[in-house]
């Protein structure tokens, strides 16, 4: 009854414009590389104030929701993740743009963000206490076998050449000890420049890698004939079929398990589920070739991924009152700005609010896909734009962009310096995910790696005795050697 | 004819400027915050933004620079025109900045107009732990030197030198586990991974009131409202004076009577019940001071910061 409820509030005017600003800026937050949902929500959270808590938050979560979403429409159309969210939905959907199904891109990001969105909002209803007191288990210890677990990742982010793709992974594990180290605080690389003291800021270097990486590539190789970015757009295929969409679905259900659990976990957000989900779906595809040429199945896994983390954010917030990732933290500001602090007498006290605001993670998505649907079209037409207006506008959208993060020249400079890094990887044929990964999860490996160690006082059985890091250690070794071990079988059963 | 014109530009600039100093605020003032949006720091300073907006009748704006502990703000700020439309919040890490050896900048360097409020550290445990009093937990940190493991917001953070002030006030040795944030170790100790957490009030109630964390003290001279049964350090017996603040400054060289017009903003904002409440709900202890205090206050926090700092031997 109080569900019904619910429902109804979230479709009272006030409440559902509210919801409907929310998607629509979202979406614009989203689509504009260096704007991420977390910005986007902190930008709208002051302003959520004025307004009665239901459509502040309604607000507050179509911004979420839709940002992440939308942020896979710049990965697929330009090759710039609109949030770091969507880095790995650059890996297949840019790859299909540029073989001319962008149209079938865009809409399997919007049916699958969605889907992914309103599976982990049930995950959210029926598992919330379990999920969030599993979330609790991940110490220092389990931090840092997770994080070497997502670097096993990178043999499969390498693309046709392994090696190389280590040689950029442990690169970019270098530069991710740029700054202060998390454990004595010691200065590293930093060049006696304060901006620097926090590390080089991941969203300038992402912009820069893959958006300005990607302008300056074309530059370069292309004619001057050419006037659009992509030969042709086809529009024929524009959905999938059902047959398709069956053969799509274990690799989403096992990408949406493992992105809701990584989103219950406080610290690690929608990057880093795309970027495991897609690799682990690779490794158990029975076509892996394709991934990174265009796979559906691997850009349908990292669309779903990254709007799965939503629902486990989300979990740990309301149930313990501890933020799943950067947004969920500025959502605890605003509910204990309204006079509620989020935990398990939230759902008692307050059970009516906590309805509500799951109604309006559901209706959002149901916004979401009418809302993505329809525009799906307008997209592409970015796409017949003379080739040389876009890379301008790329570029200003990707200056802008790495400014706003935190207000900060030093990020344009990165952003820069970044880019050029990225072309040279593109011209060499290096693929640049790897850097990515090792940017991502080198902070993570090495702070808890050393906390873990400081706790117990220098001792590794740690890592043998917590079961989380037995499961994931075996996980990670098996899928390393697993290819030698199916190559081995292989030759025998010849 | 070139001499009177130059002589009455000359006349012009000079009562033109004159009439700018008699004058403020005429246009948008910003104010730059050294942390993320979002934040408890962030937060106060949009509300008195907002209040300070509807006072003076021009745009207040707030920016976020985040990093190195405020100090790539305070860089900012203190490189800014000294007119008193460009202000920073100053947190307590703008007196340790220096000692810690990321800026040239201290309190010393920059104009306080006015301090808003304090927040004190908690000494947290997991409800399970067998401490059920800050005695209990000091008893057996002194029969297990280094065997208590004490999360704190980071190596060199105002959380981290809370602990060390316990210890040095208690006679015991912890070991100090740096986390990134307060909220991440209040979730380690929610967690069982590490003993203790000492972090603000508000980053441990939702597990305080879902029952899977304990507050033994409050490490103020205080109770704080949030934990009104849970004694505070003095009444303990104990004298611990690291406590994390917020004050708001102007660049050096501020004309008198601009920062008189930004101080009197300032302290009615500060003061009124709307700050309250938000303090009450965060957890901050309202702590309204005025210029000159301010600016004494936070020059002699920084110059304990200078000596204690480097005893730690941070690099």
């Amino acid at each position: 009854m109080d569900w019904i409820q619910a429902f109804l509030g979230v479709f009272q005017p006030q409440v559902f414009l509210y919801l409907v600003i929310g998607v629509v800026s979202g979406a614009l937050i989203g689509t504009l590389p260096g704007l991420t949902a977390t910005m986007g929500v902190a930008v709208l959270t002051p302003i959520s104030f004025w307004l009665k808590p239901e459509c502040g938050f309604a607000m507050l979560i179509g911004v979420y929701n839709s940002a992440i979403w939308s942020g896979g429409i710049s990965a697929i159309l330009i090759n710039t993740p609109g949030t770091p969210a969507s880095i790995a939905s650059t890996f297949d959907g840019y790859k299909l743009t540029q073989k001319g199904f962008s149209a079938l891109a865009l809409n399997i990001n919007t049916i699958y963000s969605v889907l992914g969105g309103l599976l982990s909002s049930l995950c959210l209803i029926f598992f919330a206490f379990p999920l969030a007191r599993f979330a609790l288990k991940f110490g220092p210890a389990e931090y840092a076998v997770l994080a070497l677990f997502g670097l096993t990742m990178m043999v499969s982010v390498s693309g046709s050449s392994p090696v190389k793709g280590l040689l950029v992974g442990f690169l970019g594990l270098l530069f991710s000890t740029v700054g202060l180290d998390s454990i004595q605080a010691y200065k590293r690389y930093t060049l006696n420049n304060p901006a620097l003291l926090d590390g080089l800021n991941f969203v300038p270097m992402m912009i820069g890698l893959f958006g300005i990486g990607e302008i300056l590539y074309q530059i370069y190789t292309s004619e001057a004939k050419e006037t659009s970015m992509v030969a042709e757009v086809k529009g024929a295929k524009q959905f999938l079929t059902l047959k398709e969409f069956g053969r799509l679905a274990p690799a989403n259900a096992m990408a949406t398990i493992i992105s809701v659990i990584v989103g219950a976990i406080p610290g690690a957000g929608g990057d880093i589920a795309s970027i495991i989900s897609w690799g682990q779906a690779k490794r158990m595809s029975k076509h892996p070739e394709e991934y990174g040429e265009g796979s559906l199945e691997g850009l349908s896994v990292s669309c779903i991924a990254n709007n799965a983390v939503i629902g486990g954010a989300m979990t740990t917030m309301l149930s313990l009152g501890i933020p799943g990732d950067a947004v969920t933290a500025i959502l605890i500001g605003s509910l204990m700005m309204y006079g509620m602090t989020p935990g398990p007498q939230l759902f008692i006290e307050n059970r009516p609010f906590v309805l509500t605001l799951i109604a309006q993670l559901i209706v959002a998505n149901l916004v979401i896909l009418i809302f993505g649907l329809t525009t799906n079209r307008i997209y592409p037409k970015i796409l017949k734009i003379k080739k040389t207006t876009l890379w301008v506008v790329v570029a200003m959208c990707c200056i802008v962009g790495a400014y706003a993060i935190n207000n900060s020249y030093v990020d344009i400079i990165t952003m820069a310096l970044a880019g050029v890094f990225g072309f040279i990887l593109r011209v060499m044929d290096f693929p640049q995910g790897p850097f990515i990964l090792g940017m991502l999860l080198g902070k993570l490996l090495e702070s808890n790696l050393r906390r873990a160690l400081s706790l117990t006082m220098g001792s590794y059985s740690i890592f043998f005795t917590s079961p989380i890091c037995i499961v994931l250690l075996t996980i990670s070794v098996l899928s390393l050697v697993w290819p030698a071990i199916k190559k081995r079988l292989k030759k025998r059963a010849v | 004819m070139r001499r009177m014109f130059v002589l009455t530009l000359l006349v012009v600039l000079v009562a033109g400027s004159a009439f700018a100093q008699a004058k403020f605020p005429v246009r948008q003032i910003n104010i730059v915050v050294g942390a993320s949006a979002g934040g408890t720091s962030d937060t106060v300073t949009r509300f008195l933004a907002k209040d300070v907006e509807a006072q003076l009748g021009v745009p207040v704006v707030v920016t976020d620079k985040p990093g190195g502990s405020c100090s790539v703000a305070f860089e900012y700020m203190a490189s800014q025109r000294p007119d008193g439309y460009h202000l920073m919040y100053m947190p307590v890490e703008s007196a340790m900045v220096k000692a810690l050896g990321f800026t040239q900048l201290e309190p010393k360097s920059v104009r306080f107009f006015a301090h808003a409020m304090f927040l004190p550290a908690t000494v947290t445990v997991n409800a399970k732990s067998p401490w059920k009093t800050f005695g209990d937990l000091i008893a057996y940190a002194k029969a297990n030197p280094g065997k208590v493991t004490v999360g704190n917001s980071g190596t060199g953070s105002i959380w981290h030198f809370a602990a060390v002030g316990i210890e040095q006030a208690c006679g015991v040795s912890f070991n100090h586990v740096p986390f990134d944030g307060g909220a991440a170790a209040a979730t380690a100790v929610m967690g069982g991974h590490v003993d203790v957490a000492t972090v603000a009030p508000g980053e441990v109630l939702a597990g305080v009131k879902s029952g899977d964390l304990r507050v033994l003290a409050i490490v103020d001279t205080k109770r704080s409202p949030l934990y009104p049964d849970v004694p505070c350090f003095k009444e303990l017996g104990y004298d611990v004076k690291i406590l994390a603040w917020g004050a708001f400054a102007a660049p050096a060289g501020t004309p008198d009577n601009v920062v008189a017009v930004l101080e009197a903003a300032f302290a009615k904002a500060i003061q009124s019940q709307g700050f309250k409440d938000l303090c009450m709900k965060y957890g901050l202890t309202p702590g309204y001071m005025g210029a000159k205090d301010a600016q004494a206050f936070a020059e002699s926090q920084a110059k304990w910061y200078q000596e204690e700092i480097p005893k730690f031997n941070l690099k």
